[in-house]
């Protein structure tokens, strides 16, 4: 450490040892926040209506005509206690689950980025889903599906987190609305 | 090279002085580091961590690595010079 230009090596080699060993202490004390010390997220929601129809599922090109379902639900969160102080956003959705030949079909159908602990209190009610839901087989058939809420906890620092809840609204594709 | 100059550029400091500096990085800035991390899970501000740190490591750096005096209060004592014996 003779020189100052030494002095500044070493000091920034600690530095960033320092910060190392911060991030783990972040990402270790929110991990055992969020397990042990809170609650688990109140969920409640309602398909109102699904519609199935026969057309082009997007504006765009290259999409053929098939079978596709426009959703409408309610929704109600209470997503607080999933903040934590390493938490910088949650990105939650509502994903329907319904069989298929050879893998089961996960079609997410709206989606919310939440970045405050005060806009997680979701209270949404008669909302048209963002997306549609059209199978690769161009049909649905009647079968029966699932809506779950699902979340991806994205922190500051630390590992990416998957998780749903508990509750679950179970519903079967309708059959084809009539051509008006 | 002025005095100034080499003083800046090249700041020597004596060995006491150079375990004295290794000292405090090592004590300073791992204090700072757990000060920063209480100020981040006390609060529940992730902002307030980055921000607590940061001055800590700013002020450490004009602690360390600046020339100061308290560095050099054990200057090198070099032997008399001898005249060669020819």
């Amino acid at each position: 450490m003779f020189s100052t230009f030494q002095r500044i090596q070493q000091y920034c080699g600690f530095v960033t040892t320092v910060t190392l060993f911060l991030a783990v202490a972040i990402s270790v004390s929110s991990i055992i926040q969020e397990h042990y010390f809170t609650d688990i997220p109140r969920i409640s929601m309602n398909l109102q209506s699904i519609d199935v129809r026969f057309g082009k599922p997007h504006i765009g090109y290259n999409y053929k005509r098939q079978e596709y379902a426009l959703m409408k639900f309610d929704l109600e969160a209470d997503l607080t206690p999933l903040f934590t102080w390493n938490t910088k956003q949650l990105f939650v959705y509502l994903a329907a689950t319904y069989p298929g030949k050879p893998y089961a079909n996960k079609v997410v159908v709206w989606d919310a980025i939440i970045r405050n602990k005060e806009d997680a209190l979701l209270s949404l009610s008669d909302i048209t889903a963002d997306y549609s839901i059209y199978d690769v087989t161009g049909k649905f058939n009647g079968r029966n599906a699932t809506l779950s809420l699902e979340w991806n906890a994205q922190p500051y620092v630390g590992l990416l987190t998957w998780n749903k809840g508990s509750e679950r609204e179970r519903f079967a594709f309708p059959q084809l609305t009539p051509a008006r | 090279m002025s005095d100034l100059q080499t003083l800046l550029l090249e700041g020597p400091i004596d060995f006491v002085g150079q375990q004295l500096a290794d000292s405090v990085t090592l004590y300073f800035l791992s204090i700072a580091g757990v000060v920063a991390f209480l100020v981040g899970i006390i609060t529940g501000d992730i902002s307030l961590t980055s921000y607590t740190l940061a001055l800590f490591v700013s002020a450490g750096f004009v602690i360390v690595v600046l020339p100061w005096p308290f560095y050099k209060r054990h200057p090198l004592k070099w032997l008399p010079p001898t005249t060669a014996k020819n």
